[in-house]
């Protein structure tokens, strides 16, 4: 008991603070943004989890909402030309640490709904301010296809729970018989539906692609963890190993595969993004449903490092999308290739950031890829599944490389004709850049929590740690001589040439 | 105590023959406050009922004396009681309403209306008896009909009174006819006593005596009579045409009436026939699984028709109209579900739907009609409150919990079909109702010019109590987690056929 | 004997047509004034089933039933069990002059309305009313 009020009261100190933050920004920006700051970075060290991955999520959205203070406040007023977003946005993020915190079963379904329902708000945003009617249709569509099947997941379980239980027991001691299969279907679906796993995965793309790119930046890089997170939780209760296992595992395969194609084909940013994502939960989900069927505990943590990893990436790139708009007005790939020249700090920032993603060492990308890959090598043998698993992993690796070529086209493409900024203050524009340039850089940085947590992971399997310290290192050397090599076409694109 | 049903009533009663002899004189604050009055001691004398049934179990009345079936008899249980609570609480809303916003000669009118309608709705909540009920009915009908022609001024109101009016008296016409089917054949109109002989038809009741001929066929030609003029009453497709045109003219104050009261009424004949009049071992009982099983299927079809068409709507009045249909049609397919739970949470249902649509109806008026910008933004508030109340997907609103509440009975029979409708249902009319929030918090509301004796300070008075009411009640639910289970209990109670007829002829079926 | 048992069938199936032409009416003619007069017919023909109900046939006590009155006052207990056997039942009419005296209110009422309504569109047809009346909402 003793330990909830202190809890409460430290969530609640935090949430004034980012709150009170929000009024000060009316009067002065920098003493507002300071103050968010210090809320969220209160969160980061004092709010605990009720579990590993619970605690890395909330990380996760700490140091994004770090992050996103300055770039969200810029981002609106030079959009917006108001400063209405920055409270909604801060509104989200708290309540999706209070998701992923919650002690109890009812706590979890009322920050859930409410996070959903401020998204949905979010989507709709340039609906309320511009009259966009995309806005609006790819809200509703995110509102009959995501939130709805959610929610219908969760009122199933809340009443399998039933109502004591879920007030009053913890949520990782609940125990709930799900038994009939057309019901333990319908509850994945729901599931699925949030993280946009295929068959409900096409309410992604234009919800975060018209999203404000603050927004999406949450919405790709956390809200869809919050599916993955339900699917965790689910995953320890009494389910149907054969119908859980087939659906997370098959249709994350496949949404893996899909969703790396269509990214690759998309000329849009934001929308490359969005798809790119639809493929990562894809992959998570097929790990998680690897998890069920083998029920070791390495693959939690595999998700784990993954989650964390794409979420920093994932943020990153939202946010340069969100400043080539805001700076350059287009999101169109074919019409973009001369950022580098108006900003080299920003190319480097999305060098830094793809870097990690395609797992090149010391990044927290590298220890998520190479975590996962060794993790299901060390079950090749038990089953053909695990083999073809791998196989859509090294699949995906492969796309993925393709559209994130294709993503720095935008950045260091063949256009040599230059756009001058417009609608955007100096000023603004430096603030975002240098927000995107801690965003990026966060993917090294916040390899030392990674590490700490597979330190507290793996203690069981001391050989394991040993290979992989052996291979970090190996993997260190090989890059410092690949860096100067990035560094030279780095310096090639700024000066005129071309990268293809 | 055993007088308080009735003694609500007739306050009821007197206070409606009061005003409408005060309303020849001119005295203008005697009148308003008679009304004002009234309606608190209805409501007042409604939780001393409901506390009262909650502690001791429940009430019969007889009038002067007569041992039913001889008598008329009320009977007032928990289900009653919810719902004599939430009418009495929307005539005091409604009261407010009409003193802040409509002018004196109309709104004397209403008053007069408003408690003739609330004498209706009790008579029938608590009757005991199948033609009373039937008066009941009709007083309710003409009353309704009196309020939507109420600005007689305007010919939409006609046109839809009229309309209302027609289809209204031919339906009650047939449920006339039932009783006296019922009556022929059972040779009583006692419902308990109904009851009884339904299940073992060879019973012998003193005054009413043996059962006269063919039961089974004359109970379901009555059954199926009776479903069908209370599926009317409540608007569930596809006999909802009269509702959207009433909710398009009728007076706020008295739509705020219509929600929360007369439009109730069938859900409640519904509960009242299929489960203590025509209980499980009734005589007819492969026909009345029938008759459930096909209200089940219309109750979604309805739900489902009902959320498409609020998704269209983009006008409040059409938006509440259609969302109430929705509402009332889930909350119907939770009573026909047929375990406690699921009833339960369809009598909560429908108490959250009024909260909601009395909350969406008062914040309108204020936002549009006042020039304070803090009223308007209390208006947005009490708005935006009742949308997500209606909505019903966050705890904090009674909302939530009735849909688990369902969701949970549904689970417990099955019928994984009704949870998924609930919850679509929810996404079709979410589009409705934020779309319309989206809309208003950006694009303020042309400020249309109220009447010469509107008053915002009085309008937000109701709406501060509808808040407050609204929060606090589901907060409650939250802070109390064994709120709900005495609820079940409660209920479980209230549709128990046997208790029924033991607390009203003293006699224990089957001994 | 078998001219009562003759007569009442042919009453019921009277009432049966009386029913059908009254719905016919109230669901399908244009007109309101008719639709409201097929109304009244319809609650008439009801009040008078309800009479039918209360009926008694023909019994070994007597030929023709008597009406629910007592004569002799005070009444004994021997009185009251003829009466009560001879007698048709009250009961129904009692409902009758109820029901009769609501379809008054309600009728009257409702005649009003039509009259306004007429004032209003000059015409009691549903679809010229509709057509007036257009998509005129709040």
């Amino acid at each position: 008991m003793n330990m909830q009020v202190e809890w409460w009261s430290n969530i609640a100190l935090a949430t004034l603070m980012i709150l009170a933050g929000n009024v000060i920004l009316h009067k002065s920006a920098l003493f507002g943004n300071v103050f968010k700051i210090i809320g969220y970075i209160y969160i980061l060290l004092f709010t605990k989890g009720v579990d590993v991955f619970s605690n890395t999520l909330i990380a996760a959205s700490s140091i994004t909402g770090v992050s996103l203070t300055f770039y969200t406040y810029a981002y609106s007023k030079s959009k917006y030309s108001s400063i209405s977003l920055p409270p909604l946005i801060d509104l989200f993020l708290i309540s999706m640490i209070l998701v992923f915190r919650s002690g109890t079963l009812i706590e979890f379904i009322t920050f859930w709904l409410l996070t959903e329902l401020i998204a949905f708000f979010l989507i709709a945003y340039d609906y309320m301010v511009s009259e966009d009617v995309n806005s609006m249709r790819a809200s509703v569509k995110y509102l009959v296809f995501s939130m709805i099947p959610t929610d219908l997941a969760l009122f199933i379980i809340l009443a399998l729970a039933g109502f004591e239980d879920a007030f009053t027991k913890h949520i990782l001691d609940l125990s709930i018989n799900i038994s009939n299969p057309l019901v333990l279907v319908v509850i994945i679906l729901g599931f699925f539906a949030k993280a946009a796993v295929i068959p409900l995965h096409f309410w992604l793309p234009d919800a975060h692609s018209v999203a404000p790119s603050p927004a999406s930046v949450l919405l790709s890089g956390l809200m869809v963890k919050m599916g993955i997170y339900a699917l965790y939780l689910l995953s320890s209760q009494i389910v149907d190993v054969v119908v859980s296992f087939t659906m997370m595992t098959f249709l994350g395969g496949l949404t893996a595969v899909y969703g790396a194609a269509q990214a690759s084909l998309q000329r849009d940013l934001k929308r490359l993004l969005a798809y790119s994502t639809t493929s990562e939960t894809g992959i998570l989900s097929l790990i998680a449903g690897l998890y069920v069927l083998s029920r070791d505990e390495s693959f939690i943590t595999a998700i784990i490092l993954y989650s964390l990893a794409h979420a920093v990436y994932k943020s990153f790139m939202f946010m340069d999308s969100g400043y080539i708009e805001v700076t350059i007005h287009t999101r169109n790939i074919n019409e973009l290739g001369f950022v580098s020249k108006l900003s080299p700090m920003q190319t480097t920032s999305t060098l830094m950031s793809i870097i990690s993603y395609l797992g090149m060492p010391p990044s927290i990308g590298f220890l998520a890829k190479l975590y996962v890959f060794t993790t299901i090598s060390k079950h090749l043998g038990d089953s053909v599944v695990y083999f073809m698993a791998l196989l859509v992993l090294v699949l995906k690796v492969v796309v993925s490389v393709l559209y994130n070529a294709i993503y720095l086209k935008a950045h260091l493409g063949k256009q040599l004709s230059t756009k001058m900024f417009t609608g955007c203050s100096r000023r603004d524009e430096v603030a975002l850049k240098t927000s995107c340039f801690t965003s990026s850089l966060y993917s090294y940085v916040i390899i030392i929590y990674a590490l700490s947590v597979l330190q507290g992971r793996i203690i069981v399997q001391p050989g394991l740690v040993e290979l992989l310290y052996a291979t970090i290192a190996i993997l260190l050397l090989v890059s410092l001589t690949l860096y100067p090599l990035i560094y030279i076409v780095l310096k090639r694109g700024t000066n005129g040439g071309v990268l293809t | 105590m055993n007088a308080l049903p009735a003694s609500i009533l007739m306050n009821y009663l007197f206070a409606a023959v009061a005003l409408s002899i005060l309303g020849l004189t001119k005295h203008r604050k005697v009148l308003d406050i008679i009304a004002l009055s009234a309606s608190v001691t209805g409501l007042m004398l409604s939780l001393i009922l409901m506390r009262y049934i909650t502690s001791n179990g429940s009430i019969t009345y007889t009038f002067g004396g007569f041992k039913p079936p001889l008598g008329v008899v009320y009977y007032a249980d928990f289900v009653s009681g919810v719902f004599s609570l939430i009418s009495s609480f929307a005539l005091l809303i409604s009261t407010m309403c009409a003193f802040a916003t409509m002018s004196f000669a109309t709104r004397k009118y209403l008053y007069i209306l408003a408690y003739l309608l609330l004498t209706g709705v009790h008579g029938f909540i608590f009757s005991g008896d199948v033609f009373h009920l039937y008066v009941s009915v009709e007083l309710i009908a003409i009353s309704a009909y009196a309020i939507t022609a109420l600005y007689s001024n305007r010919s939409g109101n006609i046109r839809a009174a009229l309309l209302y009016g027609i289809a209204g008296t031919s339906i009650t016409s047939f449920l006339f006819l039932a009783v006296i089917i019922l009556y022929g054949s059972y040779g009583t109109v006692n419902m308990a006593d109904i009851a009884l002989k339904s299940i073992f038809n060879e019973e012998y009741v003193p005054y009413s005596g043996y059962v006269f001929g063919d039961v089974s066929t004359a109970s379901i030609v009555a059954l199926a009579l009776i479903t069908w003029v209370f599926l009317f009453k409540s608007g569930i497709m596809p006999n909802h045409f009269w509702l959207p045109n009433v909710y398009r003219v009728t007076p706020i104050a008295g739509l705020i009436l219509f929600t929360s009261s007369a439009d109730l009424i069938g859900i409640y004949g519904v509960l009242r026939l299929y489960h203590v009049v025509f209980g499980d071992r009734c005589i007819i009982s492969s026909f009345r699984t029938t008759m459930m099983s096909l209200l089940t299927a219309m109750s979604m079809i309805s739900t489902f028709f009902s959320s498409l068409l609020v998704a269209k709507q983009v006008r409040i009045r059409n938006i509440v109209a259609y969302s109430t249909i929705a509402q009332l049609s889930i909350a119907l397919s939770g009573v026909v579900a047929g375990v406690p739970e699921a009833v339960s949470g369809a009598i909560l249902h429908v108490v959250a739907n009024a909260l909601g649509d009395a909350l969406v109806l008062c914040g309108f008026t204020l936002h549009a009609w006042s020039s304070n910008k803090h009223m308007r933004k209390l208006g947005m508030v009490s708005i935006s409150i009742g949308f997500v109340n209606l909505f019903g997907l966050l705890p904090i609103v009674p909302g939530f919990w009735s849909k688990a509440l369902m969701s949970l009975g549904f689970l417990k029979v099955g019928n994984l079909l009704g949870v998924i409708v609930i919850l679509l249902s929810t996404g079709l009319c979410a589009i409705g109702y934020f779309r319309y929030l989206t809309r208003i918090a950006i694009r303020e509301l042309a400020k249309s010019t109220p009447p010469r004796d509107y008053s915002e300070k009085m309008l937000s008075i109701p709406i501060v109590i509808l808040i407050t009411v609204t929060i606090g009640f589901s907060l409650s639910i939250i802070l109390n987690p064994y709120l709900l289970p005495i609820v079940i209990n409660n209920t479980l109670d209230s549709t128990r056929s046997d208790r029924f007829i033991y607390n009203l002829l003293g006699i224990k079926p089957g001994e | 004997m078998d001219v009562m048992v003759f007569a009442f069938t042919a009453i019921a199936i009277s009432f049966a047509i009386n029913i059908a032409i009254a719905a016919y009416g109230i669901f399908t003619d244009k007109s309101l004034l008719k639709k409201l007069i097929s109304l009244i017919i319809f609650s008439d023909t009801l009040a008078a089933f309800a009479v039918l109900i209360g009926f008694r046939l023909p019994s070994v006590l007597s030929d023709y039933p008597s009406p629910p009155i007592l004569t002799n006052i005070p009444e004994s207990v021997d009185y009251l069990e003829e009466i009560s056997a001879k007698a048709v039942d009250p009961v129904p009419q009692a409902f009758i002059i109820t029901a009769i005296v609501i379809n008054f209110a309600v009728f009257s009422f409702l005649l009003g309305l039509l009259l306004l309504n007429y004032k209003y569109f000059g015409s009691v047809n549903v679809s010229v009313i509709e057509e007036e009346a257009g998509d005129e909402v709040y």
